[in-house]
């Protein structure tokens, strides 16, 4: 099951190794269920530094948010078995007692969620449930405490914050109330900021207020981010790496404009594929991937995407191993470098997960 | 188990749509799921069994009484004498002390203080406990399902009256009810127009514990069907014109059967639990009728002498409920393993 | 939330009044013989009943013999033609021991309720959790004269490890005396409550675990003790209160009349179940109508705790 993967990425990165924040290395989590195990995370591997943002993609199933709760120690419990490590600053959160990962949560590693409805206490107002942190972490009297709670609401753009201190949950809009969940995780100044699809449950136009927040505050305070969501568009807007996850596992990680630009995997291209176009003529048909994500309690063997892509051929029944094959470039798929070339764009350049007929000039060609 | 959570879940959503499309198979799958699940537990299996012997041995009362004991439930033999251990020994004696367990034909158990057949009065009394709190359970089944049913359907003003009215019969407190019905009508009876009831009929208990769960089973069913009047499946049936009535008897009431299934033991094991206490207290039961709270009733007056004929009666009682209780939880966990039906009761406060 | 307030009070006076009309309806519409006679208790003279039939206006239309009720439950007079006692004098006697009840029992069904059903929460499926099961299944179905007459009569009369019943005054025996009185009866009638409230709590705090809300709570860095008691019980907790508010109305209504029977407390239970014994309808007429001004007053008040405590329903 665990692939011996190239772990050259650190030369790769061509940076000092201390300026990683996050290394996970070969971390895998399964849950137990009554019909077998079922292996949400495989073998991912992946580094983060310092101030970076890094962006998480992937379809629902696929392992994203799995790997982000993990590291919070909040997928811990006795049906599920986590295995490999994710060293936060030389701590290893995997190994880590749970007294120790409690002192981390919400002070250096701290989170946002997708619906900032349900995911902040009903019956508690606001300023309560972000005092509690901050006083969980910190010594402050009930005054501190009250007073560092409204500068954070105000440092997210919340007016009145004073006033609205005492409000509960269900008084806000949807797009305030992610800012005080953004504002809850910030207010110990942590220096890294899982956000797991933030934006998904708001409005278009408040999805980039609140995306813009974050990078705002990234910038203010060099804090890192990793970003979890399916939303391309987000991530070209944010990120300045990208891992791309499929079937619990990395299919492709390179730095943002080298993945929109040279996408090695066809999963990538797929993703790609399925954006239309801001300028030209609007296709016919927005291309989408065939088929439905594997179930977790029955992987195929070999390549993950395997079963959708229609550039299998024989050596995708083993599975390929996560390589980087140019610089900071990595990709699990068998096909060359010039393969990938060929088979992703169509006759009119656009990039997207073509049936072989379709891919130019690769109708004959045999894979490397 | 998953085949199960399925029918639970969804009950006919997966079924065609179509009018012609009865959803009568999910209702032979419930009761076999329920079967199921009570054969492979070992609470299932052993609170039926205990409900099969005190169901049958309470049929069998006059078998026992005409073959075995030769008495009645109403015959006093106060001034008789049985022979035992080859000796005659009064069945009451001077000081008013009944006999106790004989363990033969006559009094099996002793005799009470009138000395009528304890053996014989229990099996009698069982019957008429259960006979009572079958009557009323289809009768709180019945009526909370119609009520429900009407106000979850019909909504609007029509909900509004009966969700009130049942607002106000729930804040009695339903004991103080039940008594208040029952003193009400010991003497008199009832009259309901069509039908009359004497003071001592056993009809009266039956009909005031029927009326006074009631809202037990209105409750949930109402939300229930709130929520199943917006399925697609019924959208589609109003789309295509079928009648309420028509919706009501082919879409709602076949996707009921879940939730009567569940409702139906715990309500049986309540309306027996309420038959016992009102009778305990002179506001069920009339004499000389006997029933297990009556019994042991009875029973408390001559504790010191006599403590079988609470102990006996008492323990009678509560394992039948047990066992009904029991079977409610393993048939609940089987066809309804979510609580949906115990939520939604809970949801109407 | 004061205009709350004053809403939920508003209805709670009109279910006040529609209540009083159902307990006249049982009383007065449903039984099919004379009012005046099932009034005058057992074996009543021709002039006797004459005068109750005159006194509580049964030659008269309905609305009056509502009125005439009304006054008569509230007004203090209300007198059993049975044994002649003033039935008001009567209830005012029992209320401090029913009181005493229920406040014992009250806090040891919410106490016991809450630990079991955590204890089944916090490991689901598990030993504890099976057992709390089993405990509560019992609980509910054992019935309470039942159990209660045995431990009075083993526990108590024989073994005299228990107070045989009875009811002693904080006056007369001091609190000691007074709590050990009311300890077997209060734990008996809690056993039922104890049984349905666990059941609630581990439902609702299983829920509540697995919420959004805790998981935030958790992500926070809180300690476990502070995600699990402030923000899944907090939660968990609310509609068991509500439950907990209607009984703990209900017993101080005379609704634990078999408890206060079998362990001969003499309150307001065992003076409307020694009524019963003799059908004697305006002591149960008065208990009835006491109980339900109980409870819908406790519903008003449980709503307005469950605003304060809920505040998504202040509406």
């Amino acid at each position: 099951m665990t692939a011996p993967i190239a772990l050259s990425t650190s030369d790769g990165h061509g940076a000092d190794p201390g300026d990683d924040l996050l290394v996970l290395s070969g971390l895998g989590v399964a849950f137990g269920s009554s019909r077998g195990p079922i292996h949400a995370v495989r073998d991912v591997s992946l580094r983060m530094r310092r101030g970076e943002v890094l962006a998480v993609v992937g379809e629902s199933g696929s392992g994203k948010s799995v790997t982000a709760l993990t590291l919070l120690g909040l997928t811990r419990g006795p049906f599920s078995t986590i295995t490999g490590s994710a060293t936060f600053d030389g701590i290893d959160l995997i190994a880590a007692p749970d007294k120790q990962l409690r002192a981390i949560r919400g002070k250096r590693i701290a989170m946002v969620f997708q619906d900032p409805m349900s995911s902040l206490n009903p019956v508690i107002r606001i300023g309560e449930q972000i005092a509690e942190q901050l006083r969980a972490h910190e010594s402050l009297s009930k005054a501190q405490a009250r007073a560092r709670t409204i500068e954070a609401l105000g440092e997210v753009g919340i007016p009145r914050a004073a006033e609205r201190i005492d409000s509960f949950p269900h008084e806000f809009s949807g797009g305030m109330r992610q800012r005080v969940m953004i504002a809850m995780a910030l207010s110990c100044g942590p220096e890294l900021l899982i956000a797991d699809e933030p934006t998904t449950a708001l409005d278009v136009t408040v999805q980039a207020q609140i995306l813009d927040l974050i990078l705002r505050l990234r910038d203010e305070r060099g804090m890192s981010v990793m970003l979890v969501t399916h939303d391309l568009g987000v991530v070209a807007e944010t990120a300045d790496q990208v891992a791309v996850m499929y079937g619990g596992r990395i299919v492709e990680q390179a730095p943002c404009e080298e993945l929109f630009a040279d996408p090695r995997h066809p999963y990538a291209w797929g993703l790609l594929g399925s954006i239309p176009p801001l300028t030209g003529d609007r296709p016919e048909y927005l291309p989408t991937i065939a088929g439905t994500p594997p179930s977790p309690l029955a992987l195929p063997a070999g390549c993950p995407f395997r079963a959708r892509c229609p550039h299998e051929f024989d050596a995708c029944g083993e599975l390929p191993l996560l390589e980087e094959r140019t610089p900071r470039h990595l990709d699990r798929c068998h096909l060359s470098l010039d393969e990938q070339r060929r088979r992703r764009s169509g006759a009119d350049g656009r990039i997207g997960l073509l049936h072989d007929d379709a891919a130019a000039g690769a109708a004959t060609q045999e894979p490397a | 188990m998953a085949e199960a959570t399925q029918l639970a879940g969804a009950p006919s959503a997966g079924a065609p749509v179509g009018a012609d499309a009865p959803p009568d198979s999910a209702q032979v799958g419930l009761w076999r799921a329920a079967w199921r699940a009570i054969r492979s537990s070992w609470a299932g299996r052993l609170s039926l069994l205990a409900l099969i012997v005190v169901v049958g041995s309470s049929l069998a009362a006059p078998l026992w009484a005409n073959h075995v004991a030769h008495t009645g439930p109403f015959s006093n033999h106060l001034s008789d004498q049985i022979r035992l251990h080859g000796q005659l020994t009064d069945v009451v004696s001077f000081d008013g002390v009944p006999i106790g367990p004989t363990f033969q034909g006559r009094f099996f158990l002793g005799a009470d203080g009138n000395g009528r057949d304890i053996m014989v009065r229990l099996l009698y009394g069982g019957r008429n406990s259960l006979q009572i709190s079958l009557v009323a359970t289809i009768l709180t089944l019945g009526l909370g399902t119609l009520l429900g049913l009407v106000a979850g359907f019909f909504r609007g003003w029509v909900d509004s009256v009966i969700s009130r009215f049942l607002d106000i019969v729930q804040s009695t407190p339903i004991i103080l009810l039940g008594i208040a019905l029952g003193v009400a009508t010991a003497l008199g009876g009832v009259n309901l127009g069509i039908v009359k009831f004497a003071g001592d009929s056993l009809m009266i208990p039956a009909l005031i514990i029927g009326f006074i769960q009631m809202v037990y089973v209105a409750r949930p069913i109402r939300g229930i069907v709130l929520g199943l009047r917006e399925r697609p499946f019924v959208e589609a049936a109003r789309s295509q014109g079928a009648t309420s009535a028509r919706i009501i008897r082919r879409e709602i009431l076949p996707n009921l059967g879940t939730s009567l299934l569940v409702l139906a033991p715990i309500i049986f094991a309540q309306t027996v639990s309420y038959e016992a206490a009102l009778s305990f207290l002179g506001a069920g039961v009339q004499a000389p009728n006997a029933s297990w709270g009556k019994i042991i009733s009875e029973g408390l007056d001559v504790l010191i002498s006599a403590p079988h004929l609470t102990v006996i009666p008492g323990a009678v009682l509560a394992v039948t409920v047990l066992s009904l209780n029991l079977l409610g939880d393993v048939v609940r966990e089987a066809i309804d393993p979510r609580g949906t039906v115990l939520a939604a009761q809970k949801d109407e406060r | 939330m004061i205009g709350f307030i004053i809403r939920r009070l508003g209805s709670m006076v009109l279910v006040l009044f529609a209540v009083s009309v159902l307990i006249f309806v049982i009383f007065n519409v449903i039984p099919s013989n004379d009012p005046a006679v099932r009034m005058a208790g057992k074996n009543p003279t021709p002039t006797q009943i004459e005068a109750i039939r005159r006194d509580w206006g049964f030659d008269k239309p309905v609305t009056t013999q509502y009125v005439r009720m009304i006054e008569k439950t509230f007004n203090g007079e209300l007198i059993s033609y049975s044994n002649r006692q003033n039935v008001t004098e009567r209830i005012k006697e029992g209320l401090p021991r029913t009181l005493s009840l229920t406040f014992f029992s009250s806090l040891f069904m919410l106490l016991g309720g809450i630990l079991l059903g955590m204890l089944g929460a916090l490991k689901p499926n598990s030993k504890s959790d099976r057992a709390v099961n089993a405990f509560a299944v019992t609980g509910i179905s054992l019935p309470v004269f039942w159990t209660g007459s045995l431990a009075s009569y083993y526990l108590g009369s024989k073994a005299g490890v228990i107070p045989a019943g009875g009811y002693v005054e904080i006056s007369e025996g001091g609190v000691l005396q007074w709590f050990w009185h009311l300890l077997a009866p209060s734990i008996v009638i809690s056993l039922l409550f104890i049984g349905i409230y666990s059941r609630v709590v581990r439902g609702d705090l299983l829920d509540a675990l697995r919420a959004d809300y805790v998981r935030t709570a958790e992500a926070k860095g809180l300690s476990r003790r502070r995600v699990v008691v402030r923000h899944a019980l907090r939660n968990a907790l609310i509609p068991m209160i509500t439950l907990w508010g209607l009984d703990v109305a209900i017993t101080l209504g005379g609704g634990a009349v078999l408890t206060e029977t079998v362990f001969d407390l003499d309150g307001v239970g065992a003076y409307l179940a020694e009524s019963v014994q003799t059908l004697d309808v305006p002591p149960v007429l008065a208990i009835t109508m006491f109980g339900a001004i109980a409870v819908v007053v406790m519903n008003a008040l449980v709503d307005i705790l469950y605003a304060y405590l809920d505040p998504r329903i202040r509406l």
